[in-house]
């Protein structure tokens, strides 16, 4: 029987994902370890999905309850996803480490923005891991901040992801 | 006194630290209508009639350098996100939504072969061969629309990726598509696409490929993240102009000459060198630019045009600035220099700087410790390559380019005056210009190998108009001009000074500038009397024909094109002398308000001006193929009545007389600078100049007419093509030949009815005259009967026995009714009375031969009498009766007469005899005959069994 060539190259993810809003008045950071997702390294794409009010962390509980309900609604739009292509190539048969750009639709608070991500892939083995970075301005996504806590909360939200995989 | 101008700005002093920029254009905003702000301006192209078109947010817009005509589409989508004119002139949009549309006379229509219409974002369009079609897309790769049909090439048929963001084709008609994964470079041989992908496995830099454009057998190629490159796809030779790249994407690429422009996402508008010798942010000194650039294009003008969020800009190359350095702004460049080591030396109230690349015009500071709070006002290098500086009020310096020593010489060493206005060279003598006259100078060396400088000074005292020298200018011919303050110009010539002054022909006797054209003229500038020319031997003041816009000028420079280049603050009057006109060139160039310094200009080794001003560096690019000399003129629109009509419409009806036109000179350097020409043939006898680009004829009779137009940017019209629409208004139907024939004919036609009618009627009378004729001898025979006069002379017998006197009477009757007879005969009518008197001598007579078998009741009221009837038709009645009926004692004979309607009744009881006496029967007939030619109304033959009753008309003669 054997894997076929083209399963052979499919990983499933699990990570985190941190997040930092570096406002002059106040800094938020919170965390999730809810990252899932798939690589299909043979025919370059893949898709991320984490649940928005699995975010941990935050200054207050208060914090979490005003970032789930009044600016994530994460009822109404419960997850955020990134799906699309890889540009680059990667040999998952010859371990090193990758930089790929991924391309595809980021979806934040019900709105999709075309985003190229930039991460660093590395192959070990059987399993890879990943680390990316990049920002997310809240206004492309349609998440409106009140005059008032403009101090608070910053326009450009930094995310780090962390994520392994194993060969499905 | 421009001195005193000088003077100030040696007082103001600026502490400004200076780093890399390159030159821009001055580019222009063309603002979109108000309602269009917010619009994206997505793609922008100029079509075969030199419209420029703009796809945006909210639909095409037309622009024509003054007004913006805005189409779209009713009920759908108006994001246009493609643009792109076939070999056909037609128009092909790109919507955000996928639908493909062409657009010719002002609508929009379907491409009917597109049966499945894709639904993402259409990014490109390129027309293939044999009038095939492609299409990008932006999530389902190709559209292939041929002439009858359509179908899409995606990354299952082998294209690098379904995301693709430009199209284009190169000359061996491949298509190549720029995508997420590459190029693919497609081409349809026997009918079947095949497809090669180039990605950075080939040298590709990233493999995401944002923009293409195809100029000269190079393939232009701009990347996500790695810049632009290109890629010769023949010899496949790779070149990458920019090594590090940190802009961004690049969305549109404009290859030049020697640069290309690069449109970014994120960092404007970006200008590399091909070779790579330097890369400018346009954007970075001119902040009106767009910071994200969707699209860059050239017209037929040389303009670029930039279109970005909200705005298009259009720039020329004419004129490029050197102005801001990291933002800061350039002050007060009062002499400058081009030398032979390719660099531009220039001074300001800072100090000297040099830019050691001219094309990028990065400058640097000359870190000069003598030259220390010392103002340089003029540049010069001699021949052997030393650098002088001219200063006020400390000689000048000779600078040594190779060892950097820097050596001063002044009064002390010789020099007329410590403040050196202009520096010149001939042969291995120096000349300055100074405040106090001017010095010849030749360096020596000494035994020590040390310069020795040898001066001959001049002053008013030798010849020299004033010791006031703004500029020394040696011309081709090695002679030396002098502009003198106060004195006109001077000229030495073979060890001698001449003068030109008022006597010679100047108005002003203050000269600031001297040049020489490539006619090998001089001419020269005054401080406000404007610019002579030397003819002979006096000046001869120069008028354009359109005028100079400013008459303080700075400077007056021949240029290698042949022109002459009139620099004021006004901007730069651009005269060609052969025909007399000038280009002006201001606002729109961004030069309206440079205030260039005196004679602070200098020419480089490719014949480019540079000119100091007192906000930077402005240089004139004579290399620069002036691509139009003037307007392209075209007529856009033929109306009647003010309705537009197809112009392809020669003929008018004679009412169809309200011509209006609109025109228009496409000029986008400079729209405002457009005046027309304008004149109908047959209608104008002269030409009419206008500003106007629309003009009504009205009321125009009938005839043929030429409407011809032309567009000038100098009010000048000689040599530009005249625009010409010729047309007839044909006059109306009954003044044309046709109608003038049927007219003939119908006269014809007329005129023969007429003839045979006439003949008809005359033919008819000549018959009713031999009827009278033949009636009238009919009547005489009737009467000459031998019957008749028997009967009469039996009955005469027996009244002669019986009644003498009966019978004179009766021979007086029968004389009577004879002489009555031959007075009427020759009569058409009589009245009725004298035919009644004729009929009753008739009775008479026979009344004597009848007795009482015969009775005639006559009842005719004395009314009637008036009327007429044609004479012996009583008469003729009676006898008739007589001759045909049976008179007898048994049966008498009673012929009634009377009148009814107008009509005379005569009626007599029938009695017909078996054998009636011969008769010619013409009596009824010709009385019929002759009433049809006297009246309309009939004679009547009425028979019953009783009666024979003939009616016939009264006449109102």
């Amino acid at each position: 029987m054997g894997y076929s060539q083209d399963t052979l190259q499919v990983f499933t993810i699990n990570g985190q994902v941190h997040f930092k809003s570096d406002a002059p008045l106040e800094l938020i950071e919170a965390e999730s370890d809810a990252l899932k997702g798939l690589i299909d390294f043979y025919n370059q794409t893949f898709a991320f999905t984490i649940p928005v009010n699995s975010f941990k962390g935050f200054n207050s509980a208060l914090q979490k309850e005003h970032f789930n309900e009044n600016y994530m609604e994460s009822d109404q739009y419960p997850r955020a996803t990134f799906a699309g292509k890889m540009i680059e190539k990667v040999d998952i048969s010859q371990p090193g480490e990758y930089i790929v750009r991924a391309k595809g639709k980021l979806t934040i608070h019900g709105v999709e923005q075309e985003r190229i991500i930039r991460a660093t892939i590395r192959v070990v083995g059987e399993s890879i891991s990943i680390q990316a970075a990049f920002s997310v301005l809240l206004q492309e996504h349609n998440i409106t901040i009140p005059k008032v806590v403009q101090h608070k909360i910053a326009e450009e939200i930094f995310v780090d992801i962390r994520a392994n995989g194993l060969r499905k | 006194m421009m001195l005193r101008t000088l003077l100030c700005t040696w007082f103001l002093s600026f502490v400004l630290s200076f780093y890399g920029n390159g030159q821009n254009p001055y580019f222009r905003d063309h603002p979109l209508p108000l309602e269009f702000k917010k619009a994206d301006v997505t793609c922008v192209l100029q079509d075969h009639n030199y419209f420029i078109w703009l796809g945006t947010s909210v639909g095409l817009i037309r622009f024509d350098g003054n007004s913006y005509e805005h189409y779209e589409r009713l009920d759908k989508s108006n994001h246009i996100s493609a643009l792109y004119q076939d070999s056909h002139h037609v128009l092909w949009i790109g919507f955000q939504d996928g639908s493909i549309e062409k657009f010719q006379n002002g609508k929009f229509h379907a491409v009917s072969q597109i049966k499945q219409p894709v639904s993402s974002p259409i990014t490109g369009i390129v027309e293939g061969s044999n009038n095939e079609m492609w299409f990008s897309t932006y999530g389902e790769g190709l559209v292939f629309v041929s002439t009858d049909t359509a179908y899409t090439f995606a990354q299952n048929h082998g294209l690098s990726d379904n995301f693709v963001y430009a199209i284009v084709r190169d000359e061996n008609n491949h298509i190549v598509a720029g995508t997420d994964r590459g190029i693919s470079v497609c081409s349809r041989p026997n009918n079947k696409t095949e497809v090669e992908i180039i990605n950075t496995d080939h040298g590709l830099p990233d493999n995401i490929v944002t923009s293409l454009t195809y100029r000269s057998g190079k393939l232009w190629i701009g990347t996500e993240s790695q810049g632009v490159c290109s890629l010769d796809l023949t010899t496949r030779k790779w070149q990458y102009p920019v090594q590090t790249w940190t802009r961004g994407r690049a969305t549109s690429i404009l290859p030049l000459e020697e640069t290309i422009w690069i449109g970014t996402a994120m960092h404007g508008v970006v200008e590399a060198d091909i070779k790579g010798k330097f890369v400018t942010d346009i954007s970075k000194t001119d902040k009106s630019l767009p910071l994200r650039v969707n699209d860059i294009t050239m017209d037929s003008e040389g303009n670029i045009w930039i279109a970005g969020p909200g705005n298009i800009h259009s720039g020329n190359r004419t004129f490029t600035f050197l102005t801001h350095f990291e933002g800061k702004q350039l002050d007060n460049v009062q002499a400058i220099l081009y030398s032979r080591e390719g660099t531009i030396w220039y001074s300001t109230n800072q100090g000297v700087f040099f830019t050691k690349d001219v094309a990028s015009g990065t400058p640097k500071h000359l870190d000069l410790p003598d030259l220390k709070g010392i103002q340089v006002i003029s540049l010069y290098q001699d021949p052997d390559g030393y650098i002088w500086f001219g200063t006020f009020d400390a000689g000048v310096f000779r600078y040594d380019l190779i060892s950097g020593n820097m050596l001063q010489v002044t009064e002390k060493n010789g020099l007329i005056n410590n403040n050196v206005l202009s520096i010149a060279g001939k042969d291995d003598e120096l000349w300055f210009a100074t405040l106090g006259g001017v010095s010849q100078c030749k360096v020596t060396e000494n035994k020590n190998g040390k310069p020795e400088f040898v001066f001959n000074n001049y002053t008013s005292e030798h010849g020299l108009g004033s010791n006031y020298i703004y500029k020394i200018f040696v011309d081709t011919q090695g002679k030396i001009w002098f502009a003198t303050d106060g004195k006109g110009v001077t000229v030495y010539e073979n060890g001698e000074f001449k003068n030109y002054s008022l006597n010679e022909g100047l108005k002003s006797n203050i000269i600031y500038s001297v040049t020489e054209d490539a006619s090998q003229k001089i001419w020269i500038s005054t401080s406000n009397a404007g610019i002579y020319h030397l003819e002979g031997n006096s000046f001869k003041p120069f008028m354009p024909r359109n005028g100079l816009r400013d008459l303080s000028i700075s400077a007056i420079i021949g240029e290698k094109n042949g022109n002459i280049l009139v620099v004021s603050p006004q901007g730069i009057d651009i005269l060609d002398p052969i025909t007399g006109v000038v280009y002006y060139h201001g606002q729109e160039f961004g030069i309206a308000d440079i205030d260039p310094n005196l004679n602070a200009y200098t020419i480089d080794s490719i014949g480019n001006i540079w000119l100091g001003t007192q906000s930077g560096i402005v240089k004139y690019n004579t290399n620069i193929p002036p691509m139009q000399k003037w307007p392209v003129t075209r007529i856009n629109e033929v109306q009647i009545f003010l309705a537009a009509i197809d112009s392809t419409q020669k003929k008018f009806r004679f009412n169809q007389n309200h011509v209006s036109f609109d025109y228009m000179g496409f000029w986008y350097h400079d729209p405002a600078e457009v005046t027309y020409r304008l004149k109908l043939e047959g209608y104008d006898l002269e030409w009419v100049t206008s500003k106007n680009h629309f003009i009504t004829y009205p009321n125009l009779p009938p005839g043929d007419y030429c409407f011809m137009v032309q567009a000038s940017a100098t009010t000048y019209f000689d040599g530009i093509p005249v625009r010409k629409f010729a047309f007839t208004i044909l006059p109306p139907f009954y003044n044309t030949a046709w109608f003038y024939g049927l007219l003939a004919v119908s006269g014809a036609v007329l005129l023969f009815w007429f003839v045979k009618a006439r003949e008809r009627k005359l033919r008819a009378r000549e018959k009713t005259e031999k009827d009278k004729i033949r009636f009238q001898l009919e009547t005489l025979k009737n009467q000459v009967n031998p019957h008749f006069l028997f009967n009469s002379f039996n009955t005469l017998i027996g009244v002669i026995e019986e009644d003498k006197e009966t019978a004179v009477a009766y021979v007086e009757k029968l004389s009577d009714f004879y002489r009555q007879i031959l007075l009427s005969r020759e009569k058409d009518v009589i009245p009725l009375s004298q035919e009644l008197e004729l009929l009753e001598n008739y009775y008479f007579l026979q009344l004597k031969r009848f007795k009482k078998n015969f009775k005639l009741n006559v009842d005719i009221p004395d009314d009637k009498h008036k009327f007429s009837i044609p004479p012996l038709t009583l008469q003729l009645l009676v006898e008739n009766a007589l001759k045909h009926n049976i008179v007898s004692n048994d049966k008498p004979l009673i012929i009634d007469i009377r009148v009814e309607n107008d009509y005379l009744i005569v009626r007599n009881n029938l009695q017909r005899k078996a054998a009636y006496e011969s008769s010619t029967g013409l009596g009824l007939s010709n009385i019929m005959n002759r009433f049809r030619l006297l009246t309309n109304k009939k004679v009547v033959v009425h028979e019953t069994p009783e009666y024979f009753v003939v009616s016939v008309p009264l006449l109102d003669f």
